[in-house]
């Protein structure tokens, strides 16, 4: 079975984010949907993973956290 | 040609169709690819069947035509080249030769289809019909014949006919340029140069070093992990007839770009074709590694005038081509044209040598054949007298499913030919336009990167109206419920009932003192409760406390149960003093029925969270999913709206909490009025004593459906809600048939696409084809898409990675955020911003639109409908002291029921023992994911390529195939034939395994030996297959291949016995030498160490039939029929019932000496077993189960013919052995009987004269014997099968046994005749009762 992109480490990938503020691995040769922002990369997959391991803290979406007044 | 130095010579075959009585002949090896076809035309003519190597060319000549010279024109084709008088056959060691005599005639025919009343084209079909199926037997030379049909005024056609193995289309167009010149020049041989001979090819083809060519497959297909089909479950189609055919062009300006992007890249407009290829099978497998066969020329341009040869010279060869999202078109190609160059100089080695080379046994099943061959340009308009050839045409194939032909020109043609049994014209248009969109793509941005190209045109996903998300949490639906029916009973608990009010105030206390305790929203409160009343209202407290609930099933290993706890940091943790203890010491606890009375619950939000469910997750942790109430109140919303409050009045809550299943069967029915029933599990239903009546719905997993389905319960569900995995097509039509007023659902979906995401309902999505259900269409505000690896959508037909989107997803996995940013992924064809989950799941949408499940992209495999990684089992064994590494697979058993097995290399030979590694495996994990086995090993199996090969773990019960390698040539070959013919990786058949145990039946016989006949040579008999049923047996009885004679089976060393007293010991020879086809007793399956089967036959005394039973039973259960005595001529028969009694006893006796016994009887053998059973116990033996077949006391022993009416004899013997009745009217000769057995190929057909007319006597006695049936009382329950299409069935027949039985008859109706209840229809029926009684009943030995 062929690896599937988000699997496979010998593609590079980016980090997009939405307004909610999740987070998406994504390989760079597809093309971003509408509504995320590229936060990292083109990098190495395993790059793109521990950006979102340090920077994605707080996986409640963001109208989640407004709505709970914090 | 006297000159040619010949590599040998020898006489004519007496036998040849050449008159010639000179003629010495040539003798000349065979290229690897006339092997190949030489082994389908002999196994085609052995079947019967049509040879698809039968190739019909089809020349239309305009003008006058001299019909004499164009004979003599062929006729001298065939004496300038030799090869031309081909006759293929195999030496007495079974190589094959092509013998070519001096002299051949060319069969010709004349014919005029013109006339008044003939329907010219009409007869001209019936000509090619008749023709092609007229075939050719190789062994016959020429294997070319030529019909010439008038069809008109001044028309012709020439109908050239020729088996492929002599010529291939670039050896064709030769002959038809030197047909013209001949035919030109008046049939003078002079008009040509002398033809440079084929010979010199073969010579050649000798020459070359075989061990370079095979180091050079070797290299090029390392670590291909595995072969690329597009038909992966095709059954064996050789001759399945004519393939169907598919056409398309391409327009000159996309014929012209092609040829400019070929010429600018420097690659071939065949690579081009390749690469397409390659791109569209990578497509539809989701493989990125690919490889499909070619066809090569195979004209070596070392060797003069090879040009204008004439003889088969192609060879078909893998071509590997690896795909990169991020390569450019254009870098594709020119890789795909290296490696074509690179192996340039071996494409001359066979396909079967490059496949043991490379060390996958079937690379492919698709073929590309590029038809280059030089175009003669005076086609058409030559002037004078000449053959004017206007057309050409005709048809041919080849025995792979599907096959691209390539017709290069200014407007390059396709032709798909495929197997219209696998595929549909839709799929094979669908194909050829989306080959035409890529090579398009092509010629129009070569620069494209490969990821950037689709199969779709412009698919952006389905757009479906989609209901508003919800706006409402559970917990409000909940008090909504309680205030619309505060009295309706809620829950009922073996006998207790609740009403909604009742269960509304314990949770709502439960709420407040778990608020006081720090619960609320995005808080986790752990349950770790048995299923009672109690955990309802838990599941209701933690929720109205605004937190999520944490399922902790107190079932579960504690060390699993830490890691969650430790994972999820739950507030508190629900138990009781019971479950406490499963739980890490420094939990928080709080028993269920505690309670506080103050304080305000919080609000929750729809994006709250409701509970955290734990899965297995492939890096040896498990995950846990948050999912919200917002996913859950949708999906219990569809639930409301599409099946409504009726159905789900009355629901089974039966599956842990740990599944999310049980949120449907909570949720649904509690949130609409309805009450839920809470069983232990659903095999609760099947209990005698069950106090369950009344149910509206239940739902469950398939494999655990099929086992409640079995013995139906006095229930009519209005649905029977299935999830989990794929459901069988015979569970559904058992599931309509036992509950023929319930609508049957198919749920699909993952925990993290909340509950499920699709549907199929059978009365709403019926489909008219039988057969698995489909998964049915996106519920409630999910949506699907089917992606390749590109992220593009994939065309229908083709199978894609499942994704779900819109309002299923959950939020992510806790704690984990790279886990979730890989999974739950941007969303390409949703509202900007939205997410969709990645599955890994494979599916196809038909044409018909229909959604099919296809399996896994990875290693997570469902056992029973439960989720599991191998991977965390394989962590978690390895993480054991004693083991280096570890390996878990998904094998299927002798039932073909799913098992979990693991293997282990140990770090020192004897330091672990299975049984402490599998206690470690249960410490850590649920029982669901706990191996049956863990097996030791020195090293974990490894595929050609080095990876671990999964599929060679040892089966669950199988023998250890430590001494299962063959170790001949021979046993390899018979291995690989053995294997094929089960559909078998031949690494599972050891040499000593029985064919039968295999899962071989008695049918499977006759093409067993056919087979081996074609491939190895010899003249095994189906005879020997009984009688040595293994690899290694088999072998052994081939013998020599020169013995052509079967040996005549020896007689069983059974001495004749007189009367005797029961159960004494009369057969003095040990039973297992006893065993040949014949003999009174036929071990089917001697190894095992449960206690045997024993089978009694029917009348005719034949225990043949059981073999099929093999496969169904335990592999751990040796099988043994028990024969008549006097099968084999000149053996005395039984005298008497008594006499066969005792000797059947004796001899079960000898192979089993104290019981428990079991026994099965069918039709006569029946009453025979009854006996065998009651002497058994009369000698104070236990007997542990007593199975018969449609056997009866009483009247019919009575029935049927009278011993000395031999007509009547022979009839009934007819249908016993599963012959077409003769005639009412017709009076049985002997002759006739035996010209109706050995109509049909099978064991019977096998017997000779002498043997045949033994089996009559025998049944004739043994019709005798029958009526001396006085039967004792048996002392236990009685398992019988109706044979209930037979016209003397009625309902309740088997009650005619009441009085001969103390204990329940148990019947099971088989629809079938009488004569068929060992036919594998109905043993696929009777087997699995049999084994499940088998396995209930009996004890193991000690």
């Amino acid at each position: 079975m062929s690896t599937n992109p988000f699997d496979d480490d010998t593609l590079e990938h980016l980090v997009l984010v939405n307004d909610e503020g999740q987070h998406s691995l994504w390989p760079a040769f597809a093309e971003v949907p509408a509504g995320w922002t590229v936060v990292h990369g083109r990098a190495s997959r395993q790059s793109c993973l521990d950006h979102v391991e340090e920077h994605w803290t707080d996986m409640r979406p963001k109208s989640l956290i407004r709505a709970m007044g914090e | 040609m006297t000159a040619q130095p010949a590599p040998t010579k020898q006489p004519v075959p007496t036998q040849s169709a050449s008159p010639a009585k000179s003629a010495s002949v040539d003798v000349l090896p065979l290229t690897p690819l006339q092997e190949g076809l030489l082994f389908h035309a002999v196994y085609e003519h052995e079947g019967h069947s049509r040879d698809v190597y039968v190739v019909q060319l089809v020349f239309e000549l305009d003008g006058t035509v001299d019909a004499a010279r164009l004979r003599a024109a062929a006729q001298a084709l065939l004496e300038r080249h030799p090869t031309l008088r081909s006759a293929f056959r195999r030496r007495r060691g079974g190589q094959p030769v092509q013998v070519v005599p001096r002299r051949a005639t060319l069969p010709w025919t004349e014919t005029d289809l013109t006339g008044p009343e003939t329907d010219t084209e009409r007869e001209w079909a019936r000509l090619l019909d008749e023709d092609r199926d007229r075939g050719f037997d190789p062994a016959t030379p020429p294997l070319l014949r030529c019909t010439l049909v008038r069809t008109g005024e001044r028309r012709h056609r020439l109908l050239v006919t020729h088996h492929h193995i002599l010529l291939d289309g670039w050896s064709v167009s030769v002959l038809l340029r030197e047909l013209r010149t001949l035919y030109d020049a008046g049939d003078d041989p002079s008009a040509l140069p002398p033809a440079p001979p084929y010979r010199t090819f073969l010579e050649w083809l000798g020459r070359r070093d075989r061990t370079a060519s095979e180091a050079a497959w070797r290299d090029a297909l390392a670590q291909l992990s595995q072969p690329t089909r597009l038909a992966p479950h095709a059954p064996d189609g050789r001759g399945s007839g004519e393939p169907a055919q598919a056409r398309v062009e391409l327009t000159s300006e996309t014929g012209t770009a092609l040829t400019a992007l070929a010429r600018d890249l420097g690659v071939t407009v065949n690579t081009l074709v390749q690469t397409a290829w390659a791109i569209l099978l990578s497509r539809t497998t989701g493989h990125d590694d690919v490889v499909f066969g070619a066809t090569v020329s195979g004209r070596p341009a070392e060797l003069p005038g090879v040009e204008s040869m004439v003889g088969l010279f192609i060879n078909t060869v893998p071509t590997r081509v690896r795909l990169r999202p991020d390569e450019p078109l254009s870098g594709l190609l020119r890789r795909v044209q290296e490696g074509y160059v690179r192996l340039l100089d071996h494409h001359h080695l066979g396909l079967a040598d490059i496949q043991r080379a490379a060390g996958v046994p079937q690379l492919f099943d698709t073929l590309v054949v590029f038809e280059n061959y030089p175009v003669d340009d005076q086609e058409t308009g030559r002037p004078g007298d000449g053959l004017r050839v206007v057309g050409t045409g005709g048809r041919d194939a080849t025995h792979y499913p599907v096959t691209l032909v390539a017709l290069p020109g200014p407007r390059p043609r396709f032709r798909l030919a495929y197997r219209p049994d696998l595929f549909d014209a839709d799929w094979a248009n669908a194909t050829l336009d989306r080959l035409v969109r890529l090579l398009e793509t092509m010629a129009q941005d070569p620069e494209r990167l490969l990821g950037g190209v689709g199969l779709a045109p412009g698919e952006t996903g389905e757009e479906l109206p989609s209901a508003p998300p919800a706006t409402r949490t559970l917990t409000d639906l909940w008090a909504a419920q309680v205030a619309a029916t505060p009295d309706a009973v809620a829950v009922l608990d073996r006998g207790a009932t609740w009403t909604y009010r009742e269960l509304d105030d314990r949770a709502e206390r439960l709420a407040r003192r778990l608020v006081s305790l720090g619960a609320g929203p995005e808080r986790v409160v752990g349950i770790a409760l048995p299923r009672t009343t109690d955990l309802v209202t838990a599941v209701l407290g933690v929720l109205k406390s605004g937190a999520a609930y944490l399922p902790l099933d107190p079932a579960y290993p504690p060390d699993r149960l830490a890691y969650i706890v430790g994972d999820a940091r739950p507030v508190v943790v629900l138990a009781t003093d019971e479950t406490v203890g499963v739980l890490p010491a420094d939990t928080v606890t709080l028993p269920p029925e505690a309670g506080g009375s103050q304080g305000s619950l919080p609000e929750s939000r729809p994006d709250n969270l409701a509970c955290v469910t734990y899965t297995s997750g492939s890096t040896g942790r498990p995950k846990g999913v948050l999912e919200t109430h917002r996913g859950i109140v949708e999906f219990v919303e569809w639930t409301h709206a599409t099946l409504g409050p009726e159905r789900l009045a009355e629901v089974l809550f039966s599956t842990s909490l740990n599944f999310d299943v049980s949120v449907f069967e909570i949720f649904s029915p509690l949130l609409c009025g309805g009450r839920i029933q809470i069983v232990e599990n659903l095999l609760a239903l099947t209990a005698d004593d069950t106090d369950v009546r009344e149910v509206s719905l239940i739902s469950g997993v398939p494999s655990v459906l099929s086992t409640v389905v079995a013995d139906p319960p006095d229930i009519s569900p209005r649905v029977v809600a299935l999830g989990g995995e794929p459901i069988p097509e015979r569970l559904r039509t058992d599931l309509e048939a036992a509950f023929p007023a319930a609508r049957i659902i198919n749920f699909y979906g993952p925990t993290e696409a909340t509950v499920y995401a699709t549907a199929w309902q059978s009365d709403v999505d019926p489909h008219a084809t039988d057969g698995a259900p489909p998964l049915g269409r996106p519920l409630a505000r999910n949506r699907l898409h089917l992606l390749d690896q590109a992220l593009r959508p994939v065309p229908d037909g083709v199978p894609g990675e499942i994704y779900l989107s819109g309002g299923g997803p959950a939020r992510g996995y806790l704690g984990r955020p790279g886990l979730t940013a890989r999974r739950f992924v941007a969303n390409p064809f949703g509202g900007p911003g939205e997410r969709m989950y990645r599955t890994g799941d494979l599916a196809v949408r038909g044409f018909d639109g229909q959604l099919r499940f296809l399996g896994r992209t990875d290693h997570q495999v469902k056992v029973r409908g439960f989720r599991v990684e191998l991977g965390e089992i394989e962590a978690v064994l390895a993480a054991h002291p004693a083991v280096t590494q570890a390996a878990a697979a998904v094998r299927e058993d002798a039932l073909g029921e799913k098992q979990l097995v693991a293997c282990a290399v140990p770090g020192e030979p004897e330091g672990a023992r299975p049984a402490e590694l599998r206690a470690h495996l249960a410490r850590a994990l649920p029982a669901h994911m706990v191996p049956s086995t863990v097996t030791l090993l020195e090293r974990l199996p490894l595929t050609a390529s080095g990876k671990l090969d999964r599929t060679a773990l040892p089966a669950p019960g199988a023998p250890a195939p430590a001494s299962g390698a063959p170790r001949t040539q021979q046993e390899e070959r018979l291995r690989a034939i053995v294997a094929d013919l089960l559909g078998l990786d031949p690494l599972r058949v050891g040499v000593h395994d029985s064919f039968f145990d295999l899962g071989g039946h008695s049918l499977l016989v006759p093409r067993l030996t056919a087979r081996i006949r074609a491939e190895l040579g010899g003249e095994p008999t189906m005879r020997a297959v009984f009688d040595t049923p293994s690899v290694a047996g088999l072998a052994r009885s081939a013998g020599p291949p020169t013995s052509a004679v079967a040996p005549v089976a020896p007689v069983a060393p059974v001495a004749p016995v007189a009367p005797v007293a029961p159960v004494a010991p009369v057969v003095p020879a040990a039973p297992a030498t006893s065993g040949t086809a014949l003999g009174v007793l036929l071990p089917l399956r001697t190894r095992g160490r449960r206690e045997p089967l024993f089978c009694l036959p029917p009348a005719s005394g034949l225990a043949w039939g059981f073999a099929g039973l093999a496969r169904h039973l335990d592999a751990d259960r040796p099988l043994y029929g028990l024969q008549s005595r006097g099968l084999v001529p000149g053996q005395v028969r039984s005298g008497s019932l008594a006499e066969a009694v005792a000797e059947h006893t004796a001899l079960i006796r000898q192979v089993q000496p104290r019981g428990p016994y079991h026994l099965l009887g069918y039709s006569m053998g029946g009453l025979v077993a009854h006996r065998v059973a009651t002497e058994l116990q009369a000698a104070g033996e236990r007997v542990a189960l007593l199975a018969l077949l449609d056997s009866f006391p009483g009247e019919w022993t009575a029935r049927g013919p009278r011993p000395t009416d031999r007509p009547a004899v022979l009839r009934a013997l007819l249908t016993i052995l599963g012959r077409p009745a003769a005639p009412e009217d017709e009076e049985l000769t002997d002759a006739r009987f035996t010209e109706l057995v050995r109509r049909v190929p099978d064991l019977p057909g096998g017997l000779d004269d002498a043997e045949l007319e033994a089996l009559v006597e025998v049944t004739a006695n043994n019709r005798r014997l029958m009526a001396e049936f006085a039967p004792a009382s048996y002392q236990g329950d009685l398992l019988f099968f109706t044979a209930a299409h037979d016209p003397d069935a009625h309902p309740g027949r088997h009650g005619s046994w009441r009085p001969y039985v103390e204990g329940r008859v148990d019947n099971h109706d088989i629809p079938c005749l009488h004569g068929g209840m060992t036919g594998p229809a109905a043993l696929d029926r009777i087997g699995p009762v049999l084994d499940r009684r088998l396995r209930a009943t009996a004890p193991r030995h000690a």
